[in-house]
């Protein structure tokens, strides 16, 4: 069977945020435009997550050198909160670490950020590329959208990259 | 030879554009127009404040916008005229960065159309019509940045990461005489977008070809500008929105004279820009000026 591909184009509003006119799609079904909230999946954060899930067939000393299994909670956190990041922040690079946690790496024109995410907490930075290093952390059951909105703005705001993003599903038929 | 011929038109067009510095429209499609400050919401590390230093740590969750620095930006502003308030989120309620929590307007006044929002990290001036000019509108910003600059708590007491300065124009039948975006954007605005073969042998007609255009330009003076045209509705009317925005790229001094030299300078680019690509629209605009 062929896939059914849908391409829906994706508009973050946080570049209108303070926008008080209210602004919409003529027909948000072939143009994406404001006031359309990011969706909450897809298909780079669904590739993303299958990526974490693999993680769980790694074994202790998976990398030779004494590594620990990447935990459930790292697992479980990090597809938590990629499934809330809007599009705009683009698939991260996804890698395992030696210490069971689960790190992400954002780059843009704008900067990078990193996140490593433990069982029961997370540390991490975010670098502008013009602008103070800010190094941030929490507790990882409670990774969500403070989060989300601070690295969007530092590394996406002046690119105005959302604009350019599109959300492309692949998608198999339930017929 | 050539390269000095078309110096020479630049020049001209730079010595056309003075000449048309100071013109104002009575009809202009400007919808909002929007001077936006963002800086790092909660608590930052009090030590990395102190010693001056090039990093900060940031805790999450964030500490909660503070009620008290609210109410010093609301008694600020409510001295400048701006007396009546809106609390958009409701007490209690959390509030994400850069959300907007309370927006301040004057009481209803002829001529007058500003009001001021702030929240987590986030504070703005708005403008909307009827709009004169930027000259009106510049001591409404800087009356509000210092407000603002008096109001933060000292916690966040430090650099404003972005500075933005964003038109909303809306383009509706009157300007574009009913073409197409696709005509709209070619014939009028000058951006040329060309059809390939492929396409163009395809096409039914020009007059039914839906266009738009979003372009990230990073600027020679450290600035970037997004554009945006797209078909939409603003504010009740439908036509062809287009968003102009010029933000600088590095961290602004939290001082009023910086913030205000940045939006000049984000002004003087739009201003350019707006001109440059509305010149067949100026009687339609009717310029008074």
């Amino acid at each position: 069977m062929i896939p059914s591909l849908s391409i829906t184009p994706v508009f973050d509003t946080a570049a209108t945020g303070t926008s008080i006119v209210e602004i919409v799609a003529q027909d948000s079904s072939r143009y994406g435009f404001f006031r359309v909230p990011p969706r909450a999946i897809t298909a780079q954060p669904a590739t993303a997550q299958q990526t974490i899930e693999e993680f769980s067939k790694l074994e202790k000393n998976w990398d030779g050198y004494g590594a620990l299994p990447v935990t459930a909670e790292s697992r479980l956190f990090a597809q938590g909160f990629l499934a809330v990041a809007p599009t705009v922040m683009l698939s991260p690079e996804i890698s395992p670490t030696s210490n069971g946690t689960i790190g992400l790496e954002w780059q843009s024109r704008e900067g990078e950020a990193y996140l490593e995410i433990g069982r029961t907490r997370y540390s991490g930075h975010i670098q502008p590329r013009n602008g103070t290093t800010i190094y941030i952390e929490g507790q990882s059951a409670r990774l969500g959208q403070e989060e989300i909105a601070v690295i969007t703005q530092l590394l996406y705001a002046a690119s105005g990259a959302e604009a350019f993003t599109n959300s492309i599903q692949i998608t198999e038929p339930t017929i | 030879m050539r390269g000095r011929m078309f110096a020479d038109r630049l020049v001209t067009q730079r010595v056309d554009l003075r000449a048309i510095e100071t013109m104002i429209f009575s009809n202009p499609p400007l919808v909002e127009l929007v001077a936006e400050l963002r800086w790092l919401p909660g608590m930052v590390d009090s030590e990395a404040l102190q010693s001056g230093a090039q990093s900060a740590v940031l805790r999450f969750p964030l500490s909660a916008p503070s009620e008290e620095s609210f109410a010093r930006f609301s008694a600020a502003v409510g001295t400048k005229g701006f007396t009546m308030s809106e609390r958009l989120v409701p007490v209690g309620f959390p509030s994400l960065p850069y959300n907007v929590v309370y927006r301040f307007r004057k009481p209803p006044r002829e001529g007058e159309n500003y009001l001021y929002q702030i929240g987590a990290g986030v504070f703005s001036a708005n403008a909307l019509p009827p709009y004169r000019d930027w000259d009106s509108f510049r001591p409404i910003v800087r009356e509000g940045v210092e407000a603002l600059l008096t109001s933060r708590p000292k916690s966040e007491d430090r650099e404003f990461t972005h500075v933005i300065l964003r038109y909303i124009d809306l383009f509706s039948p009157e300007f574009t005489e009913d073409k197409s975006s696709f005509q709209f954007l070619n014939e009028i605005l000058g951006i040329r977008v060309q059809l390939p073969p492929a396409l163009a042998e395809q096409a039914a007609h020009a007059s039914r070809i839906q266009s738009g255009l979003q372009l990230s330009l990073p600027l020679k003076n450290e600035l970037s500008m997004n554009l945006t045209l797209q078909e939409g509705t603003a504010a009740g009317k439908s036509g062809i929105v287009m968003t102009t925005e010029v933000l600088g790229l590095k961290p602004t001094s939290p001082q009023a004279d910086r913030v205000m030299e940045m939006l000049e300078r984000a002004h003087t680019s739009i201003r350019a820009t707006f001109l440059g690509l509305t010149e067949r629209l100026r009687d339609k605009m009717k310029p008074v000026q």
